[in-house]
This record gives C-alpha cells, sequence and structure tokens, in this order.
C-alpha cells in the first residue's frame, strides 16, 4: 500500500523544522541575498561607525577650507559653511535608513492587518476598515504633514516616521484585502478552521504568510517611497527639521552648489542610490526565500 | 494509408528526458488512444507533434503528415498545418477561447484564416459547425460569449473550432476531464460524430482507460516518456502483455463487477451523523440545498455522489461548519448544531474532520509537514510527539516531517492531508473527492490505506465523488445528489445493482468501461442538457427537463411530474414519482 512512498533521503536535516530557519537559509544560499545583506550592513555600519572615526564632528566648521573637495582631511570634502560632508551625508544617512526602514515595516504591517480582517472576516469589520482606508485615501497627505511638521518640536522623527507609515499602507491593504477573500477559501484555510482555529490565529498564521511575497515587494517599494517622499518633504522644509538632517535634505542643500562643487552632492545622491539598491536586492532575496515554489528549479 | 507518422521521438527540457524514442502511426478515420499517468509525457510527445513546444524544448526524431517532416520545419510552415490540417482539442476550453469575443466570431475567424469565404459566409459556417457539434439554437448560441457557455458547451465549441477546416489530423488533448460523466458522455459522442465527418486521423490522449476503451481503436500505453505497449484495443485490454498496462487496468475501478474493499462490519446503527431538511439558500428562494436529509451510522462509509452543481459542496460546508442552519437541523453524535456553545463546538470538531480534493490546495505550501500536522494537535492542547506517529500511520516516514508539501508527491501529499485529519482522533472523516486528483495506481493505494485506516479506527466516512465506480467500491450506502435534493439513496448494493431514479441509471450508464467489448455492446443513450441552475423556477420533479422517462409517460403522469415535487421517503428510495426497479 506504500507504492508511492519514495525513498529518497529529506531534503532538510531533520533537526527542528521551523519555517525561519529554512527562509533564513534559504535567503543565505542566494548571492543577492548576501549582496543585500552585506550591502546594508555595510551602510548601516558606516553611518554609525563612521562618523565616530573621523576628526570632525557635526557641529564642527572648518574655517580653513570652505566648499574643499575631497582632501586627506575632509574625505568627502566640505561645504560652503566649512562642515565635513563626510560626517553631514553619515549623519543623514542615519536617518534616512531609519526613517525608510521603519516607515516600511509600520505601513507594511498595518496594510497587512487591516486587509487581511476585512478580508478574511467581510461584513461589517470589512466594511468599517474600508471607510477607514477610503477617507485617509482622499486626505491630502502631503498637505497634513506639511501643516503638522513646524508644530513637531526637536527629536520628533519618530513622530514623522508615524505620519508617513500613517499615508502609505492604504493602496497595499487594499490589496492584501482582495488576497485575502481569495485565500480565505483555500482549502488550507478552511481545514483550519474545520479544527477550531480561531479566525485572528489563522490571519497570522496561514492568511498572512502567503501573502509574504507581495508584502515584501511591497515593504521594499515602501523604503524607496519613504525616503524619496521626506526627501521631498526636507525640500520644502517640511521634513526632518534642522538641526537633524537627512539624506533627502542633503541632496537638496547639494543640488544647489552641484554643477561647480559636484561632491556637495553626489555623495549624498550616490548613497541614497546604493541603499535603495541593497534594499531591493535583499527584498528580491527575501521574496525568493519565503515562497518555496518561486526560486527552486524544484516542483 | 498512415496519415500521422511518428517515429523515434525524443523530447528533452534541459537535460531531462520528457520522450524517448516513441513512434506510432495513425491512419484517416482512425482513434489511435494514448494512455499515461501524469508524468508519462503523453502530453509533451504530442505538444512536440504539434510544434507547440516552448523554445527551450528540444525535439529529436521524425514526425510526417503525409509523408511531410514537421519536426524542425520552419515556425510559418507549421503554423500554416495548424488549425488546418492538423487541429486540437485541449483539457481547458476557457483558456482557449477569447473572453471577450463572441463565441461564433472566434469560430469564423478560424475558418477565414485557412480559407478564403466572406465575412458573412464564414459566419454561417460558424453557425452550422455549432449545429454540427450538437448546440441547440446555434444561430442565436453563435452570438454569445464563452463566459455564457457550461464547461460541455466550451468543449463543444472547441471541437467545432478544430473540425473547421476539415483537418487530416485531429489531436485531443484530456479533452473530458474536467468535465461531470453524463457531459463527457456528449462530448465523446460529438468527437466521434466528428471523426465520422472529417474522416480525420484522431490521436486521443487521456488518462482515462474506460474512455479510451470507448473511443479508441488502438491504444498506446505511455510510462516515463517511453511506449509501454501498443495495439488494438481490444487485444490491449483482453490480454496486457507488459506488466504495468496488467497494473493500471487491475487499478482501473469498474462499475460493472466491483468488490467492495471498504465495506464496513455491520455495527449498531448509532447515528453519528444526522441531517434533517437542511436548505441552503444564496438568495432568496435560490436554494443551492434544499430540504436534504441523510444521516451516517458509526463505521459506515456513506457514498455522496453528484455532477458539479449539485450542492454537495455547500453541503459539506453546512455540516462542517457546525453552525445553526437556518432551516432544518444537523445533528453531529448527537448534538444540535443550533444549540452548541463555542466551547462544545470546539469539542465537536475533534470528532468531525476533513480531507480535501487537492492536496496540494488543502496543504499550507509555507508550512513544513511537522507544522501541518502539529496545528490540529497545538489547537486542542495535545502533545506533539504524535506527529511520527501520524506519519507512519499513513505509510510516510517520520523523518519528513522536515519537509515542505511541495517537495511530495500527490499520493503522498494527500497522506500528509489525511494523517492532519486524523491528528484529532475523529469518529467520522469527510472525504470530499480525496483521490481524484491523482493517477489510477496512486488512487488505488489511497484507497487501501482509507479501507485500513477505517477498519483499525472504526471511522465512519462522508465519502463524496464522482467517480461511481469508486464509491462502488468504497461505500456500504450510496445518496445521489441532483441540483440540490437527494434524487436516491440506499444500500449501495441497490442503488447500483437495481437503481429506481432516471438521473441514477443516466449517471450509471454514462459511466465508461475499461472494457472495450463491453463498452461497445452498451446502448448508448446519452443524457441531454446539462444541470440548470438552481435560480430557475423550480416546479415539480427538477429532473424533469433531463428526464429520459417524463417523454414516454402518458399524459396524467406526465402533469404529475409537473405539478408535484416528488419527495423521498426513508433511507431507501428515489425522489421520482415513477420510480421503477430498472423499467429501461
Ligand atoms: S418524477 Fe417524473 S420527471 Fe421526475 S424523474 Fe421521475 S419520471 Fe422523471
Amino acid at each position: 500500500m506504500t507504492t508511492d512512498v519514495t525513498t529518497e533521503a529529506p531534503v532538510a536535516a531533520p533537526a527542528a523544522p521551523s519555517r525561519r530557519r529554512v527562509v533564513a537559509g534559504r535567503f543565505l544560499a542566494s548571492w543577492r541575498g548576501r549582496a543585500g545583506l552585506a550591502l546594508l550592513a555595510a551602510l548601516f555600519l558606516l553611518a554609525f561607525a563612521g562618523p565616530p572615526a573621523a576628526a570632525w564632528s557635526f557641529e564642527d566648521r572648518d574655517f580653513l577650507a570652505f566648499l574643499s573637495p575631497p582632501t586627506a582631511a575632509h574625505w568627502f570634502g566640505t561645504t560652503q559653511s566649512g562642515a565635513d560632508v563626510f560626517v553631514v551625508t553619515m549623519h543623514g544617512m542615519r536617518r534616512s535608513l531609519l526613517i525608510g526602514l521603519l516607515v516600511a515595516v509600520v505601513s507594511t504591517a498595518v496594510a497587512a492587518v487591516v486587509g487581511a480582517f476585512a478580508g478574511y472576516y467581510l461584513g461589517w469589520t470589512d466594511r468599517v476598515l474600508g471607510w477607514v482606508t477610503d477617507l485617509l485615501l482622499v486626505l491630502p497627505a502631503f498637505l497634513i504633514i506639511a501643516v503638522l511638521s513646524p508644530a513637531l518640536g526637536q527629536g520628533a522623527w519618530l513622530v514623522m516616521v508615524g505620519l508617513l507609515a500613517a499615508f502609505m499602507w492604504m493602496v497595499t491593504s487594499k490589496m492584501v484585502r482582495g488576497l485575502a477573500v481569495s485565500l480565505r477559501k483555500r482549502e488550507y484555510v478552511l481545514a483550519a478552521r474545520f479544527m477550531g482555529v480561531p479566525g485572528y490565529k489563522i490571519i497570522f498564521r496561514h492568511v498572512i504568510p502567503n501573502m509574504s511575497s507581495l508584502l515584501i515587494v511591497d515593504a521594499t517599494l515602501n523604503v524607496s517611497a519613504a525616503i524619496l517622499t521626506e526627501t521631498t518633504l526636507s525640500y520644502f522644509g517640511f521634513g526632518v527639521r534642522p538641526p537633524e538632517v537627512s539624506l533627502g535634505g542633503l541632496i537638496a542643500d547639494g543640488a544647489a552648489t552641484a554643477l561647480y562643487a559636484p561632491w556637495t552632492f553626489w555623495f549624498a545622491a550616490g548613497l541614497l542610490i546604493l541603499t535603495i539598491l541593497a534594499v531591493n536586492l535583499a527584498g528580491d532575496a527575501l521574496r525568493d526565500a519565503f515562497d518555496p515554489a518561486s526560486g527552486g528549479a524544484r516542483r | 494509408m498512415n496519415v500521422l507518422e511518428v517515429r523515434d521521438l525524443g523530447v528533452r527540457f534541459g537535460e531531462v528526458p520528457a520522450v524517448r524514442g516513441l513512434g506510432f502511426a495513425v491512419a484517416g478515420g482512425e482513434v489511435l488512444g494514448v494512455v499515461g499517468e501524469s508524468g508519462s509525457g503523453k502530453s509533451a510527445a504530442v505538444l512536440a507533434v504539434l510544434g507547440l513546444l516552448p523554445p527551450k524544448a528540444v525535439v529529436t526524431g521524425s514526425v510526417r503528415l503525409h509523408g511531410r517532416e514537421l519536426v524542425g520545419a520552419p515556425d510559418k510552415e507549421l503554423t500554416a498545418l495548424r488549425g488546418k490540417a492538423l487541429a486540437m482539442v485541449f483539457q481547458d476550453p476557457l483558456a482557449a477561447l477569447t473572453p471577450v469575443h463572441r463565441v461564433g466570431a472566434q469560430i469564423a475567424e478560424a475558418v477565414r484564416v485557412h480559407q478564403d469565404l466572406s465575412r458573412r459566409q464564414a459566419w454561417a459556417r460558424a453557425v452550422e459547425l455549432l449545429d454540427l457539434v450538437g448546440i441547440a439554437e446555434p444561430a442565436r448560441a453563435a452570438r454569445a460569449f464563452p463566459h455564457e457557455f457550461s464547461g460541455g458547451m466550451r468543449q463543444r465549441v472547441m471541437i467545432a473550432m478544430a473540425v473547421a477546416n476539415d483537418p487530416d489530423v485531429l489531436i485531443c488533448d484530456e479533452p473530458t476531464t474536467a468535465l461531470d460523466v453524463t457531459v463527457q458522455a456528449q462530448v465523446l459522442e460529438v468527437l466521434r460524430d466528428a471523426r465520422r465527418e472529417t474522416g480525420a486521423a484522431v490521436v486521443f490522449v487521456t488518462h482515462d482507460l474506460g474512455v479510451v476503451a470507448g473511443i479508441a481503436d488502438r491504444v498506446l500505453v505511455m510510462r516515463e516518456g517511453r511506449a509501454v505497449e501498443s495495439g488494438p484495443v481490444e487485444e490491449v485490454f483482453a490480454r496486457p502483455r507488459m506488466p504495468y498496462t496488467r497494473e493500471l487496468l487491475a487499478a482501473t475501478p469498474r462499475l460493472d463487477r466491483e468488490a467492495a474493499v471498504l465495506r464496513g462490519v455491520p455495527r449498531p446503527p448509532v447515528p453519528v451523523l444526522r441531517v434533517e431538511n437542511l436548505v441552503k439558500e444564496y438568495r432568496r428562494g435560490v436554494r443551492v440545498v434544499d430540504r436534504v436529509s441523510l444521516d451516517i451510522r458509526a463505521g459506515e462509509t456513506l457514498g455522496l455522489v453528484g455532477e458539479s452543481g449539485c450542492g454537495k459542496t455547500t453541503l459539506l460546508m453546512e455540516i462542517l461548519g457546525l453552525a445553526a442552519p437556518r432551516h432544518g437541523r444537523v445533528v453531529v453524535f448527537g448534538r444540535d448544531t443550533a444549540r452548541l456553545g463555542r466551547r462544545d463546538r470546539l469539542a465537536l470538531r475533534r470528532d468531525l474532520q476533513i480531507v480535501f480534493q487537492d492536496p496540494m490546495a488543502s496543504l499550507d505550501p509555507r508550512m513544513t509537514v511537522h507544522d501541518i500536522l502539529a496545528e490540529p494537535l497545538r489547537m486542542h492542547r495535545l502533545p506533539l510527539d504524535r506527529v511520527p506517529e501520524l506519519l507512519r500511520l499513513v505509510g510516510l516516514a517520520p523523518e519528513h516531517a522536515a519537509r515542505y508539501p511541495q517537495d511530495f508527491s500527490g499520493g503522498q501529499r494527500q497522506r500528509i492531508a489525511i494523517a492532519r485529519a486524523l491528528a484529532l482522533e475523529p469518529r467520522l472523516l469527510v472525504l470530499d473527492e480525496p483521490v481524484s486528483a491523482l493517477d489510477v495506481r496512486i488512487r488505488a493505494g489511497v484507497v487501501e490505506l482509507l479501507a485500513e485506516l477505517k477498519a483499525r479506527l472504526g471511522l465512519a466516512y462522508l465519502f463524496v465523488a464522482h467517480d461511481l465506480a469508486l464509491v462502488r467500491r468504497i461505500a456500504d450506502r450510496v445518496a445521489v445528489m441532483y441540483l440540490g435534493r437527494i434524487a436516491e439513496i440506499g444500500p449501495a448494493e441497490r442503488v447500483f445493482s437495481a437503481p429506481r431514479h432516471p438521473y441514477t441509471r443516466a449517471l450509471l450508464a454514462a459511466v465508461p468501461l475499461p472494457d472495450p467489448v463491453a463498452e461497445r455492446a452498451r446502448p448508448r443513450v446519452p443524457l441531454a442538457g446539462e444541470t440548470p441552475s438552481p435560480a430557475g423556477p423550480l416546479t415539480g420533479c427538477r429532473f424533469r427537463a433531463r428526464c429520459p422517462v417524463y417523454p414516454g409517460l402518458p399524459e396524467t403522469a406526465r402533469s404529475r411530474c409537473a405539478g408535484e415535487e416528488p419527495e423521498l421517503e426513508g433511507q431507501d428510495g428515489a425522489a421520482c414519482h415513477h420510480a421503477s426497479g430498472g423499467a429501461r
């Protein structure tokens, strides 16, 4: 009666068959995952360990070198006011990285939860959540952040993260809802229901994990979107407020002198591109690692 | 005179050979049945003949149509041949029809590509072709869009398109696999007509030995890319030479002589499930399940049979939901679901579990087998060390727990699904088409497993299937559903040997027998039409429109069918005013 039982050995080590370990293994097995992770780690390291290693601090002004090109003393050159571009850029990158990642994680999480609950339960839950989503969708986000931003005190960048995230999850949540509507009829969801697993557990165990590809791609896109939105806000003076800086603000500042002092612009711009590249590589690899069918040749 | 000659055909996808050294020939007007399980390379072989494989596939050998070599022929030449000299019918007609164009326009298009006809002439030809494939009111049907058609109608349209240009070779790849038995019988009839009209050589690919027995002149049995055996159907079915062919034939259940493997040992009739007058309405007046009553006793298997749209899935969901129904009663293990508290309901779920049809869809692809089997145990706070035991119970190795469902074959996945259902030690297992997604030999293995488990654990099964031969092998009692109602119910022995309801009789007649002699000797009276929508006005007997008995009845008897809905009495009988012991 066991004619179709194959004799091949199991692929994974039989020790602890946890999903997380398998996903991590797959993630690290792909070059994208390794490259993206290494690049991100390098950027974080640079952003946090770089400034202390430099001879200058964030507040220092070198009155002997205004707008100096990169030299041994000023690795990235200086600005018009004599600030060290390396140190300033690293500070900006720190903020941008944190804002981008946090906003992406928060907004995607909100989108996943709201969309999945709406799509799984339907009925009243769906209607109420739908109203909230639509309401936020029609509010002019940029204007609201611009109006609220002066009211924020110093070091309020976390509030900024909240605001950015609050206006970013709606479209994804609508997609998530659609997927959840189709997933709730899947047989493994029905099977879980018929064994008595309550709805909220089914959502977190079966519905959301089975959308992880979408969510990760979305989170990746959101990182760049968050950084770019914040850039735009900073450009108009509504973003992270001085003395805090972000990559966005620096790019805006540097754009003025970019033509005759390219170092004021290109280092910030280049690091922005690298950041987004790293996040995208890691996002791709993570998606493949989550989805056993999308990466491997095995069927 | 051979129209199509294939010699030493090989297909490789990268390093993986799909077809090796395959050879066959078909003459005009002849039907060659190509049989094989999934992965046997039968589909790759016909796609290679059609030149429809993706570019990364390497095709070697020779395919000659009227002596003209097709392998390596320029694409343009092949495109000119395809649809004209070489026509095809695939399994999924919906994928082959453009949703935004009228059916008639699509057929006319197929005609005009290869024939010099005016628009009007082509349209007229399209209507003619629809008539040929037996579509009622062809002129009106031509103006419809594909989604307005049922699966069977769409397959007829595909056949109309295929024969539009009088092809020399007609290639059918599992054309009836997605259809209900009665519709399958109709479509096979249409294919027979089409072959007669066009005199084409037909290559008919299928996994169903019964279908081949009915339609093919010669058979080619394929396995792992090679031809295992070939010859005239009667020969191969009566005296198979190769062990593989014998194994296939032995694994195919036969409706006419089926020994029960799953019959229960007689037990005291303790009802584990009782459904009384259950109704499920979707919109007001649209009853998908209408006053259904049945019961299952401990250790018994009730086979629930019906075609798609008969409401059997809805009925299952109603039972498994354990919620209070709007009308009627569901009593599970003596407890009325209308009077269940939250806690009781959870406790009751332990006794009632389900195995779904498609094991790929019923196992969360992102969980390891361990997590899948642990889920019900965790939910009900049972020790997780039962997981290895469960795997052993269904014939898998405990080491398999670390893998994902997609690392397993279909049969193994279904075993995992069964293991999960058994994790809570239920007393009633609902089996929703548990083997219809599996290959026939693997099917036999899973059925055997189910029989063994039933005997060992004293389970009761509610076994839903459309494969009547399989139900005959498994069930103690059978219920036949039609359009939301139970048409007939009774002991399996009685229902299969002396069916009372005209619908049951038609269903049984539509199942092809895997025996060419017996199959061809049977009178062919395919049931007309398809299951109508439950939204239509229903007065009198709902089977009236398709009933083969009704038209021949005297006036007074007919008016009774039209005016009064037949009711089912008790647990052995048929819902028909003129039920007979097999008067036809
Ligand atoms: S009641 Fe009349 S119409 Fe209905 S199945 Fe019986 S004979 Fe046919």
